[in-house]
């Protein structure tokens, strides 16, 4: 066993020997070898011949071998070895302080490069196009906010551009679309688009099966490009897919090709993805020449062109081209608002939602970095501080400053190191929790993983902690600590530049906590705002049913009410059901516009209001009061006068006054005229990418005498979100097999609890909220942590001073309270360049905030309140021990 | 060649280079060399030769590189470098005027 060991030993002693070493043994060894071999020639014994040689190399090789070291000096390199072994060996003898400096620097690295990932996946790193960077999408905005999508493009406004803009090397238009999918046990809703056969090629990517859609297509049979999730998921990946028929809401379609899955197109803030591209046909409404049809163009600049000059040329040419048309773009809306044709890079418009987000939580993320290494350089310095002795007498015997520098900073960069391996690991474990977890409710295109950049990154953020945590206390120490120490014994003046840097950094640190706290209280306060917000109808216990009727099946208003009204009569049936009702607009929806005339004239102003269709006992389901006149009941059926309900906001617009609206008439699109019969209250509306709630005005018809697609001809069905109030959830299973019963040709698509569609809309501003008080408890935390240390040094230090002052007859509450004081101060200093430095941030704030100011004085107050009181208990507690010193004991020691 | 304390080391770092001039050749050829070619007079090797190399190879003056030897065994052959050139030139000069400088006094007239 013993020799089994040494030779182990001897196998490592080998393995670690440097080369150098290697090298200067080889030679030596040469020399003496060959001495040896000429004396033994010569006729020497061996012992003589070994004394000759060892003679001629100048003494035996162990000695020479260090004189040669000597010579050739100790390099860098050795010495960094050596601040190396010590560095381990003094973090390792205290292995408590080294893990909770490792722990907070890991947490911070962690949370920093997973902040940095996901904000490189989505803004940074490019999309998977061929030159993405040159890929355009266009909208239109209003003046009020040119950056977000107001409406959508008109189709012509394609053809405009496709015909006479020179920016671009193509153009193309898309609009999505919906479709019901039915396999054998299931239905869902598909989203996907419509656009023009260019559209594959603006974005250069070739079909991995089959080919694009040509304009020969847009005639004819219908032809259908499928999208790889779609082919892989709902087709099973079959090989004969391509030529094949694939059925969508009833419509069959020939496929011609099939798009790689790197094919993620996202237009205007969608979370994700089509799962099918048709192309449009000549015959759609809108879609002909001069037709308004929505669309979005998506656009590749051409050579040299900037994204400013061709939003310059194309809004010029859309400008000129809408003049020919007595309806256009040019005129103002009912609402007043100007529209602009703005140009965003494909990149910036996928991430528009999500880009306040992001950046809110790296900042967060690099604020805590920076309180984190701030914090582990205070107790560094602290822990110099108690090694001033020490450094003292190796100065004395003759280390330069840059050499006790490089030891601190040694320190540092080993813990850094180990930080950030740990990190490391903790962001891989963070990036596939958040793509579990998917609070933003969308994942980017490119995937999230962990890169060369990340790694990169973390590098970075490991440079950050060391140099915060080492460089600073090193050069302070070094600064503070030489020479006059050893003289002046403990707690000389010469320890004040260290003092001092501990006390900036302990300020900074309160600083950056304060504007995290800011931020979150911000935060908070708008979450509480949205939540609060009464919504002006029952989420509570109401499910809603997504049910789609097919135009094929249900081509006529009165069948779609038949089906509805035995439906409505089984979920009643079924137990804990109260009530039933429907309407053509999701939750949370306005429901899709619809032009409002007053005059038997159509006016080109006539203002576009929201114009659902709901069933009888609507407003009875969902708690909306009726303000004026009443609701909808049997009188309004299809034989029945034509009638409205406009909610309050509604009636305001148009009438001036709710109490007036009730007798007036009305003409929606180009229908007959309406009698207005009631008014309702308000309710709260979200907007697809605006953190606000809305109170849209909507004018609500009766199903019994508009259930039919009227307005769009081209939709392929109708849908119904059938509302459900009862006392218990209901199962998907149960909704799908009901409507199946009465009608198989309607189809069950998705079922939501009204309540978690509240959530949904709230999700960012809530993850926000969430994600910043942890980083401020965190934050804070570490604040406490800091002057916890800083005060229990103090006292420690001057416990003789303590003594002296006790034996005199000072009282210790006074002791106490000159310690907190000292912590209090800096804590105010801290929290008043915090506040000017939040109201600096003001700005980037204020588009995720609703219903509070960034100058919030409750938020404020809340967060310096809570600072100070965090910064008194964590000086307080320490300086308690101050009172509890033993005069006697202190002095005598 | 200010002091004169790095007189003698100076000169075995001149004898060195001067010997190292000729061809490469590892330490325990240049010291048989440097004795041979004083005459027995000057036995270097006394502990000072190894450190010499080492030294100068670390100052750039000397490259070395592993070769087999004569014998078949891998030794380490030193090399002048071109900075090593210079230097063995200027040494030699100074040497020059200070071998004559001190000749001319101590000659007997």
């Amino acid at each position: 066993m013993k020799r089994w060991h040494s030779r182990w030993a001897r196998l490592l002693d080998v393995v670690r020997r440097s080369r150098l070493e290697r090298d200067i043994d080889d030679e030596l060894r040469f020399h003496v070898d060959t001495e040896i071999e000429a004396g033994l020639r010569r006729g020497l014994s061996e012992a003589e011949a070994r004394r000759a040689a060892h003679d001629s190399l100048g003494g035996i090789p162990l000695l020479v071998r260090d004189q040669i070291h000597d010579a050739r000096g100790v390099s860098l390199t050795d010495d960094f070895r050596m601040d190396l072994r010590q560095a381990v060996r003094r973090l390792r003898r205290a292995p408590g302080v080294t893990a909770v400096v490792v722990c907070t620097l890991a947490i911070a690295i962690g949370s920093t490069v997973t902040a940095f990932s996901l904000t490189d996946a989505w803004l940074f790193r490019s999309l998977r196009f061929p030159a993405a960077d040159r890929l355009v999408v266009a909208f239109m905005a209003t003046a009020a906010r040119p950056t977000e999508p107001a409406v959508w493009m008109p189709y012509r406004a394609y053809l405009s551009w496709k015909e006479s803009a020179r920016s671009f090397s193509s153009v193309s238009a898309a609009f999505f679309t919906g479709g019901t999918w039915r396999s054998a046990s299931d239905a869902k809703s598909l989203v996907g688009m419509r656009v023009t056969p260019d559209f594959f090629t603006t974005l250069g990517v070739p079909a991995l099966r089959g080919r694009h859609p040509t304009a020969a297509d847009a005639s004819g049979v219908p032809t259908i490009v499928l999208s790889y999730g779609f082919w892989q998921r709902e087709l099973g990946g079959a090989e004969d897919t391509v030529g094949s028929a694939v059925v969508l809401s009833d419509v069959a379609y020939t496929v011609v090709g099939i798009m790689p899955a790197a094919f993620d197109v996202r237009l205007l803030d969608r979370p994700e993805g089509a799962a099918f591209w048709t192309l449009f046909r000549p015959g759609d409404r809108g879609y002909a020449p001069g037709g308004i049809g929505p669309v979005t163009i998506v656009g590749r600049l051409a050579d040299g062109v900037t994204i400013d000059a061709a939003r310059a040329e194309a809004a010029a040419i859309t400008r000129r081209s809408e003049q020919a048309y007595s309806f256009n773009f040019n005129q103002r809306d009912a609402a007043g608002n100007q529209f602009i044709v703005n140009l965003s890079s494909l990149q910036q418009d996928n991430t528009r939602t999500v880009r306040a987000t992001l950046f809110t939580v790296l900042g967060a993320a690099l604020c805590l970095l920076l309180i984190a290494s701030m914090n582990v350089g205070v107790l560094l310095l602290g822990q110099g501080l108690a090694r001033r002795g020490e450094v003292a007498v190796r100065h004395a015997i003759g280390a330069g400053r840059s050499r006790l520098v490089r030891q601190f900073l040694t320190e540092s960069l080993v813990l850094s190191a180990c930080s950030g391996v740990v990190g490391i690991a903790l962001a891989l474990a963070g990036m596939q929790m958040f793509v579990a977890w998917n609070p933003l409710g969308t994942l980017p295109a490119n995937g999230v993983h962990l890169d060369g950049r990340a790694v990169a990154f973390a590098t970075l953020a490991m440079a950050l902690t060391t140099i915060v945590a080492g460089f600073v206390p090193a050069i302070r120490l070094a600064a503070s600590g030489l020479g006059s120490t050893l003289r002046s014994g403990e707690g000389g003046r010469a320890t004040a530049p260290a003092h001092r840097a501990q006390r900036v950094m302990l300020v900074t640190q309160i600083a950056v906590s304060t504007v995290l706290l800011v931020c979150a209280a911000l935060l908070a306060r708008t979450v509480l705002q949205l939540r609060a917000e009464p919504l002006g109808f029952l989420a509570e216990g109401v499910t809603v049913a997504e049910v789609a009727l097919p135009t094929r099946a249900f081509e006529s208003s009165s069948a779609g009410n038949a089906l509805y009204n035995q439906l409505e009569e089984r979920l009643l049936a079924r137990p804990g059901v109260h009530g039933v009702a429907a309407s053509t607009a999701p939750p949370l929806n306005a429901g899709a516009p619809a032009s409002v005339n007053l005059t038997p004239v159509d006016s080109l102003t006539a203002p576009r209001i929201s114009a659902p269709s709901v069933t009888t006992r609507f407003f009875e389901a969902l708690d909306i009061p009726v303000l004026a006149g009443r609701g909808f009941d049997a009188r309004d059926s299809a034989q029945g006068r034509p009638v409205v309900v406009l909610n309050a906001r509604a009636a305001t617009q148009l009438f001036g006054d709710p109490g007036r609206a009730i007798g007036q008439r009305l003409r929606l699109d180009q229908e007959t005229w309406r009698d207005v019969i009631g008014v309702v209250g308000n309710v709260r509306t979200t907007f697809f990418n605006t953190l606000e709630w809305r109170t849209d005005p909507i004018v609500y018809t009766p199903a019994a005498q508009s259930l039919s697609p009227l307005r769009n001809p081209e939709a392929t069905h109708v849908t119904l979100w059938i509302h459900v109030r009862a006392d218990r959830s209901l199962s998907a299973a149960e909704v799908r097999d009901t409507v199946s019963a009465v009608d198989p040709r309607a189809v069950a698509l998705s079922l939501q609890q009204v309540p978690d569609a509240v959530a949904t809309a709230t999700r960012q501003p809530t993850f926000r909220m969430t994600l910043l008080l942890w980083f401020c408890g965190a934050s804070l935390l570490l604040a406490a942590i800091g002057v916890y240390g800083i005060v229990t040094q103090a006292v420690t230090e001057r416990v003789r001073e303590i003594a002296i002052r006790l034996a005199l007859g000072a009282h210790p509450r006074e002791l106490t309270m000159s310690f907190v004081r000292n912590a209090l101060t800096a804590g105010i200093a801290g929290l008043i360049i915090g506040v000017a430095l939040s109201f600096l941030l003001a700005r980037t704030l204020e588009s995720m905030l609703y219903g509070v100011r960034t100058g919030d004085a409750i938020s404020l107050t809340a967060a310096g309140l809570l600072l100070l009181v965090v910064t008194g208990c964590a000086a307080w507690l320490p300086a308690l021990r101050a009172t509890r010193v033993s005069a006697i004991h202190a002095l005598r020691a | 060649m200010s002091r004169p304390a790095d007189l003698v080391q100076g000169t075995l770092d001149a004898l060195i280079l001067q010997t190292l001039a000729l061809e490469p050749m590892h330490g325990l050829a240049v010291a048989q060399r440097l004795r041979a070619r004083s005459g027995e007079v000057l036995n270097v090797s006394r502990g000072s030769l190894y450190p010499a190399l080492h030294k100068l190879e670390h100052q750039g003056l000397l490259r070395a590189e592993w070769r087999l030897s004569e014998s078949g065994k891998r030794a380490k052959y030193y090399s002048l470098t071109r900075a090593g050139a210079r230097h063995l030139a200027r040494e030699q000069k100074d040497w020059q005027r200070l071998s004559s400088a001190i000749s001319m006094i101590l000659k007997p007239t």
